[in-house]
């Protein structure tokens, strides 16, 4: 734990994540204004003490409004990544343990999938799909999906024929039990890094897909539908567009420093150099 | 003495290359097989093809393949795989490898340990294991990681693993190869303690023919994927038959008499696309004749000792 607390990268990405955490959860009872009552006497005020980053055009606080949009973002990101990476990593590791067709197919999904850019291809399943919450978390998960299969099969195939593998099978385990025990703590950090970048790009594709009208729906409020708001008077208002691209900005941040950081603590081979 | 493995006609092969060319061994319980040759013999291939361990691409098929009266050659991979670690156990070469970097000691004993069906706390019998093999506190080396031990410790380690599994046949590949004299000597001497404490057949690959006459009791020496004698251990030692364990011999003893000029062997392994049609050894023969080029057969040349060669020398 003392060795943890020396890693600046570990204290200012927890710090930011469990600070994003904090605001999402704790949101609703730490503002005193709602995220979706209007105000029309305070319409547009730029931040003060009352509104700390100002008013929308309808006199919403823009504080409560990226809090509580926020928390449907992360939970969004939180659920599709989630997803993703769970079927992901389990076809992945399959593929290359077994081997033969089952590989080839998935690899050529995979590849297929890779053609198109991320968000690209949410915005086509959005379209096929149709608006709705579900349908983002679908969305953001099969967007992922192909990344974490790829990825698991390509750090499976690198451990499968270390000795250590061997070893296990002549102690008489099986496929599951090897690639459950033996290579998954292996190649965990690895994922657990692609997940919090995950995590992080989730929000912007929640993000993005809202602010083309594509995903979450007003009045209910995530980060994109904001964000899409206030581009409308961002001349009038910049706070709107600013603050809250600012927020994002810094959970983004504290969430990639906090990958970085837990991959340097996981790995075995690097907790050796700061001694026992 | 109990017949544990009789093997006949082992064949190994990657496409049309073949690894290994038809081996016979036989081990009796207790008995130790010293497994000799130098690198890309053979000798490892065929035992990892004994445990079904080979990587894919690589065929095995026996004539023959009787594991304790059980024919283990037709066995599904479903019926075999239990065979692994309870009856069956090899020892690699690489000690550091062969333990999972991410899991502590404590893990990898508690799973052989659980492997092995033993009721009550691990931890007791995983340190009772593990001052069996002479590692200095044991309570301490549990929580370590693989890599905060040296090889001398780990390759103790994985032995303790095979004492928890009481298997009948081991096979050790080189478990002394990476390791310096003194650690050498010491697990050695493990295995000399393991042959006594467990009933089991060992097969001992080495290239370093000290190392097999310390601790086997029988020989084979492989060429190019054949045994080319295989005998008594005082036998092979004292009257080497085939030129090139008489080569391996002459080698060894230069060595360990500082010898000035090493009677070496000349020339090197016949590639696997382009082994010659008879004597695998005989373009490296300095006593090669043309008959050589026909296959030779194994023939006798003593009690249990037996060569492919037709001089008689």
């Amino acid at each position: 734990m003392r060795r943890a607390l020396r890693s600046r990268t570990l204290v200012v990405g927890l710090g930011l994540t469990l600070l994003t955490l904090f605001g999402v959860i704790a949101g609703p009872w730490i503002t005193p204004f709602s995220p979706t009552e209007m105000d029309f006497i305070a319409v547009l005020t730029p931040p003060d003490m009352t509104h700390w980053l100002g008013t929308d055009s309808f006199g919403r606080d823009v504080l409560s409004r990226v809090l509580s949009g926020g928390r449907v973002s992360l939970f969004i990101s939180l659920c599709g990544v989630g997803i993703g990476a769970v079927l992901g990593v389990a076809a992945g590791m399959t593929a290359a343990w077994r081997g033969g067709m089952f590989e080839v197919a998935l690899m050529a999904a995979c590849d297929l999938l890779f053609a198109f850019p991320s968000f690209v291809l949410a915005l086509f399943m959005m379209v096929v799909l149709g608006f709705g919450l579900h349908n983002i978390i679908i969305a953001v998960a099969l967007a992922y999906l192909p990344i974490f299969a790829r990825l698991a099969r390509n750090l499976t195939r690198t451990l499968m024929h270390e000795p250590f593998v061997q070893a296990a099978r002549l102690m008489g385990q099986g496929g599951g039990r090897i690639l459950l025990r033996e290579i998954l703590p292996n190649i965990f950090p690895t994922l657990l890094v692609q997940a919090s970048v995950g995590l992080a790009f989730g929000i912007v594709m929640e993000a993005g897909l809202s602010f083309l009208g594509l995903g979450v729906q007003p009045p209910m409020p995530s980060l994109g539908v904001i964000l899409a708001d206030g581009r409308e008077y961002f001349t009038r208002g910049p706070w709107v567009l600013t603050m809250t691209g600012l927020v994002v900005s810094v959970a983004l941040l504290g969430l990639n420093l906090l990958g970085d950081a837990l991959r340097d603590l996981t790995d075995p081979r690097l907790r050796q150099a700061a001694g026992p | 003495m109990s017949r544990l493995l009789e093997v006949r006609n082992l064949r190994v092969t990657a496409g049309p290359l073949a690894v290994v060319r038809g081996i016979d061994i036989d081990l009796d319980e207790g008995e130790t097989l010293g497994l000799i040759g130098e690198s890309g013999s053979g000798k490892t291939v065929a035992c990892l093809s004994l445990l079904r361990l080979l990587p894919d691409g690589l065929r095995t098929e026996a004539d023959v393949l009787i594991y304790k009266d059980r024919d283990i050659a037709s066995l599904p991979e479903r019926e075999f795989r239990p065979l692994r670690g309870r009856e069956l156990a090899m020892v690699f070469q690489d000690p550091v490898g062969s333990f999972n970097p991410a899991k502590r000691i404590g893990w990898h004993l508690r799973t052989a340990i659980a492997r092995a069906g033993h009721d009550g706390p691990w931890r007791e019998r995983a340190l009772e294991l593990l001052d069996g093999v002479g590692i200095p506190q044991p309570a301490a080396v549990l929580e370590r990681y693989p890599h905060q031990l040296s090889g001398g410790m780990l390759q103790r380690a994985l032995i303790a693993m095979i004492v928890a599994l009481k298997p009948s046949l081991i096979v050790a590949d080189e478990p002394t190869t990476n390791l310096d004299n003194i650690v050498e000597e010491q697990i050695l001497a493990l295995f000399r303690d393991l042959q006594k404490r467990l009933a089991a057949g060992f097969i001992f690959i080495t290239h370093d023919i000290g190392v097999a006459a310390q601790i086997a009791d029988r020989i084979a020496v492989m060429y190019a994927g054949q045994i080319v004698e295989t005998g008594p251990t005082a036998d092979i030692l004292a009257a080497p038959r085939h030129p090139y364990t008489r080569g391996l011999i002459a080698t060894a003893n230069a060595l360990a008499a500082r010898a000035e000029t090493l009677a070496e062997i000349p020339g090197q392994l016949p590639a696997l696309d382009a082994l010659p049609p008879g004597c695998g050894f005989a373009p490296r023969c300095a006593q090669a004749r043309p008959a050589c080029a026909q296959p030779q057969p194994m023939r006798p040349v003593g009690p249990g000792h037996a060569m492919r060669c037709l001089l008689d020398a």
